[in-house]
């Protein structure tokens, strides 16, 4: 005698239907925000034909948008994300330098003295032809060679951050880092240009209302590699 | 991460005595586990310790509290972390939209995610409606604890096509399999519904472990500890948890899914 009353036929069809792999994930599973159909087609590696005005992609650039910001808004009310300004926002604030080419540099003349005084010499020879901008040089611990102004702590603050990251990347070991541009709090302009000297590294730092064009740049870095190499 | 509810339409199968015996079992095979109760009866919380009753849990999370270090306790085994029901009936009066379970269901699990744990089991109240739906809903996996004895078990075709229902309204919860409880040895009606259930389903939707009526389970209920811990050499029947863990680890995948995040990278990867 049967003591569970079950349809065997009926359970083991229900069963079955059970065991298919759902068509869905459980919920907690992320699915990935399937790209715009334009995103996923292969770029052509040459183009070999003329190049034409593509089709606007606004519809499904508008539609994968704002899937995105869902997610995003339910990773910030989930707690898993900060709240900060939209991306959008951020990306309007990024600044395009506005570019000024300085007096040609003179000649540098061959410098002798003790190591301050070839600094010295070095730096008056960059300032004339900087005319509105300001010149420090720092050395790799952060001690300010030459300069002052009342942005020097901003300045040294952003080299020494600078210098703390650039030294856990592993090129650091083989290679000078390339200059930095930023645009400080201050709305100045600020370039680093890093100098590995007899002495160690050295840092020039510039700032002005306008950026430095990079031309002038190798110059700078071979004036100061140059000063430094001079017998005191 | 995978999620693991228990389910059943009939009270009292051995729900909570598996969770926490499963939970341990897991946690002491190496996994970073975390038990979850969401029977607002906090069966869980009262089962290992006097002081959960005042304890924040899964309802508070519900009902929007954020800080997850809050409201999750830490156990004596590093591995195995436990979220009680919490204040239930505060915030049932504070009351949550229900649209919004789902999410916040989703919202925990990430969390425990993001804290590097490798398997959540959760607890649900009896009847697979309301909250229970939609936690079962949330996992990936299902264990359903049936009772064996005749009226129990008369309800899995009910219980199947509840599930079936789930699939179809889009849930991806994958059945983990039907796991026999309370078998008692000493009767031949209990057996036999064992043996009838066996016949009847296919052998991947049964366990192959039972779980027998043994007064172990009420001696380790009262102490507030799961079998293993009910004495300081391990009963056997403790080992009834570890098979269970074992057969949960093949059949949710939880080996493969280590041994993918752990393999080495290939040269040419």
């Amino acid at each position: 005698m049967q003591v569970s009353w079950i349809d065997a036929q009926q359970v083991n069809a229900l069963a079955e239907s059970l065991r298919l792999e759902p068509t869905v994930k459980a919920s907690h599973e992320v699915a990935a925000p399937s790209m715009p159909a334009s995103m996923n087609e292969p770029e052509p590696f040459t183009a070999d034909e003329p190049v034409h005005e593509s089709a606007p992609v606004e519809t499904p650039m508008l539609d994968f948008r704002s899937r995105l910001q869902a997610i995003r808004e339910r990773a910030i009310r989930a707690g898993l994300m900060p709240s900060h300004q939209p991306i959008s926002e951020v990306v309007d604030k990024v600044v395009v330098p506005e570019v000024v080419m300085p007096k040609s540099l003179p000649p540098l003349e061959a410098m002798a003295g003790s190591v301050s005084e070839r600094i010295d010499a070095f730096a008056k020879w960059a300032q004339s032809a900087l005319d509105q901008s300001e010149l420090f040089v720092v050395g790799d611990q952060g001690d300010l060679l030459w300069g002052q102004s009342a942005h020097s702590g901003l300045v040294l603050s952003a080299i020494m951050a600078w210098g703390a990251t650039s030294r856990m990347s592993a090129l650091s070991a083989c290679e000078t880092p390339s200059p930095l541009r930023r645009v400080l709090a201050t709305g100045s302009h600020l370039i680093v240009i890093p100098c590995a000297t007899r002495l160690g590294v050295m840092h020039i730092a510039i700032t002005g209302t306008v950026s430095l064009p990079d031309m002038h740049l190798p110059a700078l870095r071979q004036a100061l590699i140059a000063a430094m190499d001079a017998e005191g | 991460m995978i999620a693991i509810a228990t389910a059943s339409q009939k009270g009292g199968v051995g729900k909570t005595t598996l969770c926490i015996n499963l939970a341990y079992s897991l946690a002491r095979r190496g996994w970073t586990t975390l038990l979850v109760d969401t029977d607002p009866q906090g069966g869980v919380g009262l089962s290992l310790a006097r002081s959960t009753r005042s304890k924040l849990g899964f309802y508070d999370f519900l009902s929007g509290e954020r800080d997850f270090n809050k409201l999750v306790l830490p156990t004596r085994l590093p591995e195995l972390q436990v979220l009680p029901c919490g204040q239930y009936d505060a915030c049932a009066r504070r009351g949550w939209p229900a649209k919004e379970v789902p999410a916040r269901l989703a919202d925990l699990l990430r969390t425990a995610e993001l804290r590097g744990v490798d398997c959540v089991i959760m607890d649900t109240a009896a009847g697979l409606n309301g909250m229970s739906e939609s936690v079962v809903k949330a996992c990936d996996y299902v264990i359903l604890p049936q009772q064996a004895e005749p009226l129990a078990v008369r309800s899995v075709p009910h219980m199947l096509e509840t599930l079936s229902r789930f699939r179809a309204e889009g849930a991806g919860v994958k059945v983990a399999g039907i796991l026999m409880t309370m078998v008692m040895a000493d009767s031949a009606i209990s057996q036999k519904v064992v043996a009838e259930l066996r016949a009847m389903l296919p052998a991947d939707l049964m366990f192959e472990q039972n779980v027998p009526r043994l007064s172990s389970f009420l001696e380790a209920s009262a102490m507030g500890v799961p079998v293993a811990l009910l004495k300081k050499n391990p009963p056997p029947e403790a080992l009834i948890f570890d098979q269970i863990a074992a057969e949960i680890e093949q059949r949710a995948g939880l080996v493969q899914e280590r041994e993918a995040s752990q393999s080495h990278a290939s040269l040419l990867d």
